[in-house]
């Protein structure tokens, strides 16, 4: 390797071969790093979303345990809608805890909060490095990070390695060196890219977040599980096919039984499967339920998962293994709206879904959306219509929401194509288009009506769980 | 001790001096380092446009404060009166807080769900006849603040009933009537503030048996900040605006008025009676209701009878008339529990109509009377009982009831019937067992009497009156060895038992 130049160089680490651009103040001469596992490190991790109750944050649970799997001590803060937290509890938290590295997990409806934060946190102590990811971090423009002077790196490759790479940067006490799935901050303000960071195929090597405690149970009322990471489908307005590679990764299913069989320990009746698509491998999902129900856990389960993937047979067992609510993804019920979103599953095939679920005593949710590409006022009022005459009740999550357009879907890419037009060009960098846009089919005026339409056609005045 | 976390701050303005102003300004800077992520902040008047600079200077601090932190929300509300005749200088006064927050609505709609400013106006209605005069103002609060709530008192509470003004408004606050004095608008909001507090709680499934959200009232008209609306209502401050308020006291003041001693209980119960004494909808007396039922339930099971009686006596006057028979259910048990039976009968009889099929109904009237000593009458009730087809785990307390009635009514023959039944139900069950024993005996049938107690002095080894009648049987069997050791062996557990000394004694004499 040559060290000597500035061109970017093959570093070698423990865990990838990484492309590594150095940094100006690289080539100093006493910036040998320290072994990581030398330094005792504190690690906070932050989940924060004003506009809902806390729920169990999973992703940020999987990063703690790895985390401290890998001898890093963590921390996990969530603060929803009804959490007391005032600027003296987190400055007091830290003094007491003493991160050096803080990590949120953002969305497009809370990253301007998580930037609140973050220059809180370096208004009290400069040297605490800073770090987003969350699927607003993934797919945001690197040009972002110049508008977001309190962060330091934008993780874009999976949570767990990602933050490992870092955790031990900063720990070896040069944050910036050996990085792989992140963009960062160059001392002269030049924003650098690295490599992307592949996580673990076998989702059974990373350690579970119940199994070695990260959550406090005590505030827990619901366990979320994902028992599979990433989906093949190609719909263009999800972020997760492009974000996993339309690849679809598995926990061993002796595993979720062992988390499950934990939680149920723990007192917890409730679980939340939040795989996009839990009969993906309907043999897999028997078996596990299956499994609950020969150990007689019991359990009120939610999930969700494609109209095409379910059955009959599978309703019923379903509904004897605990399972209360399936949820289902409809967007749209207009046929020509529907086949242009490239989700393949048509509308008959939803309205089957519905009535095996109902048949067999499960209560179902439908996820829908208006302003998709090509939908006309009339065209959403179909949507809403379908919904009432199968008899799904309007609440929850199956209150509608207007498409959002994120970063890393297909639409945000292409949404001129889509007749999509965005509603202001002066957002800053780290924010998508979201919901500030109107189509050539459907005025800002006709959303707002259709929003308050849904709301008042809602049981519960619009409130959804899941965005 | 960790300071508590503010969630509202509720401030009651005065005309203030450029001095007056500094020292709030001051106060509300050093509460707001300890201010929920977001908070809402009642700015309370009784004129806004004599105020309205003060509370742009407010609004204009409170920006500094939100560009500085740019995780945390503030929501004011601007608490006023409105005459009807004043509604355009009130527009005039809102112009110019709009001022103040419409960047933020530019920052909020473009992000987020709602803007992380937001100015509520909370109209406190002092018109006289129909408010047709608030149509516009309201309608352009709508259009250009977020739309107005409303708080109405005993005289505006026929505001509700115009659908049009419902339609323009967003909540709306109920008081006592509106004399001037706008701290006693501040007083029904914190009222109502509880009551919300605690039925969302309910609903949630969480225990109210905690502390309010620590809410302050900053009354800077008196200079004094109070630490909860009860100690407003006591007028009794916690500090005063010109020091530094302890947080840390003010921790302490919120733990020791803590679940331990049911102050907090008593507390929010208090605080939704008075609030219940106001000129409400249905709704809301419904709501109070549910949760007067919850506290008397509360009382109830920490065994304080008489107050859960006095707050079920108030869910009574609160709640719907399809909901009276399960409340006064409740109440008559709790006279069973203090033994005022006469009263608890009383009220069974008023639930009659409701429950008259149920066999409760039949079993509690039951156990009144037989406590009263009245067994021909509880033997009708716990027959009644009987035979309406009770769950298993409530027929054996049925049947053991019908068989000590039968009993004390010296019919034991009778008794068997229900006690036997009782036993094949409730083989755990001790009391069927001596109760059986005791028939028995009566009838001189010892060795089934002997029988029933040994069972029964197998499920508890420590029943020193099974050991003393397993002693008589055996007695009155002529087997006096074993008549003594079953004495002694109730005497060893208990010494001071006479009736199992007396015996003892003369059997030791016999000998």
């Amino acid at each position: 390797m040559d060290l000597g130049g500035q061109e970017c160089t093959v570093w070698i680490s423990a865990d990838a071969i990484v492309v590594f651009d150095p940094p100006d103040w690289f080539f100093l001469p006493f910036l040998t790093p320290l072994p990581y596992s030398l330094c005792a490190m504190n690690v906070l991790l932050i989940e924060m979303n004003p506009f809902a109750p806390v729920s169990t944050p999973i992703s940020l649970g999987y990063m703690a345990a790895h985390l401290e799997a890998n001898g890093f001590t963590v921390k996990i803060i969530t603060l929803g809608q009804d959490t007391p937290f005032s600027r003296a509890g987190l400055e007091d938290l830290l003094q007491s805890f003493q991160p050096r590295l803080v990590g949120f997990s953002a969305y497009q409806r809370t990253i301007l909060y998580a930037l609140g934060l973050a220059r809180l946190i370096k208004s009290v102590d400069q040297e605490i490095r800073v770090a987003i990811g969350g699927p607003q971090a993934t797919f945001m423009p690197s040009s972002a990070l110049s508008e977001m002077p309190h962060v330091d790196y934008i993780c874009r490759s999976s949570g767990e390695a990602t933050l490992l790479v870092v955790a031990k940067a900063v720990a070896g006490g040069m944050p910036f060196f050996g990085l792989a799935g992140v963009t960062y901050r160059e001392r002269d303000g030049d924003i650098c890219d690295t490599s992307s960071l592949d996580g673990y195929e076998d989702l059974d090597r990373y350690p579970s977040p119940y199994l070695t405690d990260v959550f406090d149970y005590s505030k827990m009322r619901e366990a979320i599980l994902l028992t599979s990471r990433g989906c093949p489908h190609n719909c263009i307005f999800c972020y997760t096919p492009r974000a996993f590679n339309r690849r679809i990764t598995f926990h061993s299913v002796d595993r979720v039984l062992e988390e499950t069989r934990w939680i149920h320990k723990k007192g917890i009746r409730r679980l939340w499967f939040a795989d996009p698509n839990i009969s993906y491998r309907w043999e897999r999902l028997e078996n596990l339920l299956e499994r609950i129900l020969q150990e007689g856990l019991k359990f009120e389960i939610w999930l969700q998962t494609r109209a095409d993937l379910v059955n009959p047979d599978m309703m019923k067992m379903m509904k004897r293994a605990g399972v209360t609510t399936v949820a289902f993804g409809l967007e749209s019920a207009a046929e020509r709206v529907i086949s242009r979103l490239d989700k393949k599953v048509s509308i008959g095939q939803v309205a089957q879904a519905i009535g095996m679920a109902q048949a067999a005593g499960i209560e179902v949710e439908l996820f829908t959306m208006f302003g998709l590409p090509y939908e006309t006022f009339e065209d959403a009022q179909e949507t809403l219509a379908f919904v009432r005459k199968n008899n799904v009740k309007i609440m929850g999550n199956t209150n509608s929401q207007q498409m959002q357009i994120y970063f890393g879907t297909h639409i945000n890419e292409h949404y001129a194509e889509y007749h999509i037009r965005p509603l202001n060009s002066d957002r800053p960098g780290y924010i998508s288009v979201g919901s500030q846009y109107e189509t050539d089919h459907m005025t800002h005026g006709e959303i707002r009506k259709l929003q308050a339409l849904w709301r008042a056609n809602s049981l519960d005045g619009g409130k959804r769980v899941v965005s | 001790m960790t300071p508590p976390i503010l969630e509202k701050i509720y401030v009651i303005l005065g005309n203030a001096d450029a001095t007056g102003q500094q020292r709030l300004a001051d106060t509300l800077s050093r509460l707001f380092t300890h201010v929920n992520l977001t908070v809402n902040l009642y700015l309370a008047t009784k004129n806004l446009p004599e105020v309205v600079s003060q509370v742009e200077w407010i609004l204009a601090q409170v920006g500094q404060y939100l560009d500085e932190y740019r995780y945390a929300r503030v929501y004011v509300h601007v608490v006023h009166p409105v005459s009807g005749e004043d509604a355009g200088e009130i527009g005039r006064c809102y112009e110019r807080l709009k001022r103040h927050k419409d960047r933020f609505d530019r920052e909020g709609y473009m992000h987020q769900e709602v803007p992380r400013l937001m100015v509520l106006p909370l109209i406190v209605w002092h018109g006289t006849g129909k408010p047709h005069a608030l149509h516009p103002l309201l309608e352009w609060f709508r259009g250009s603040f977020l739309p107005a709530a409303l708080y109405l008192d005993g005289e505006s509470a026929f505001l509700p009933l115009d659908e049009e003004l419902k339609a323009l408004t967003e909540k709306t606050y109920y008081g006592d009537g509106y004399s001037g004095d706008i701290s006693d608008v501040v007083f029904s909001l914190g009222c109502q503030d509880i009551v919300d507090d605690s039925s969302s709680r309910l609903e949630s499934g969480m225990s109210v048996e905690v502390s309010c959200p620590p809410n302050l009232i900053v009354s800077a008209t008196e200079g004094k900040i109070y630490s909860c609306v009860d100690a407003f209502s006591k007028r009794q401050p916690w500090t005063e605006m010109d020091g530094n308020p302890d947080m840390g006291s003010l921790a302490s003041f919120y733990g020791s008025s803590g679940v331990q001693h049911g102050r907090c209980v008593g507390c929010r119960e208090r605080l939704a009676a008075t609030f219940s004494q106001f000129s409400l909808p249905a709704a809301t007396r419904r709501e109070i209701g549910a949760l007067m039922y919850h506290l008397g339930a509360l009382h109830q099971d920490r065994g304080q009878y008489a107050e859960a009686i006095h707050s079920f006596r108030h869910s009574l006057n609160l709640s719907s008339a399809d909901e009276g028979a399960s409340i006064l259910f409740q109440i008559g048990l709790c006279h069973t529990m203090v033994c005022d039976y006469d009263a608890a009968l009383e009220t069974f009889e008023k639930t009659a109509p409701e429950y008259e099929n149920a066999h409760f109904f039949h079993f509690y009237q039951g156990v009144c009377y037989f406590h009263k000593g009245n067994y021909a009458f509880a033997l009708e009730a716990f027959s009644k009982a009987a035979a309406l087809a009770p769950p298993s785990e409530d027929l054996v307390g049925i049947l053991l009831y019908l068989g000590t009635c039968h009993n004390n009514l010296g019919q034991y023959e009778a008794a068997l019937e229900p006690l036997n039944k009782a036993c094949r139900w409730g083989d755990g069950v001790k009391e069927v067992w001596s109760s059986l024993g005791f028939s028995y005996f009566q009838l001189k049938n010892y060795d089934s009497a002997i029988a029933s107690l040994k069972r029964a002095v197998a499920l508890d080894p420590s029943s020193v009156a099974d050991y003393a009648s397993l002693g008589a049987n055996y007695r009155e069997k002529r087997d006096f060895p074993n008549a003594i050791a079953m004495f002694e062996k109730a005497l060893a557990l208990d010494p001071g038992f006479t009736p199992a000394a007396e015996n003892l004694k003369r059997l030791r004499r016999k000998g």
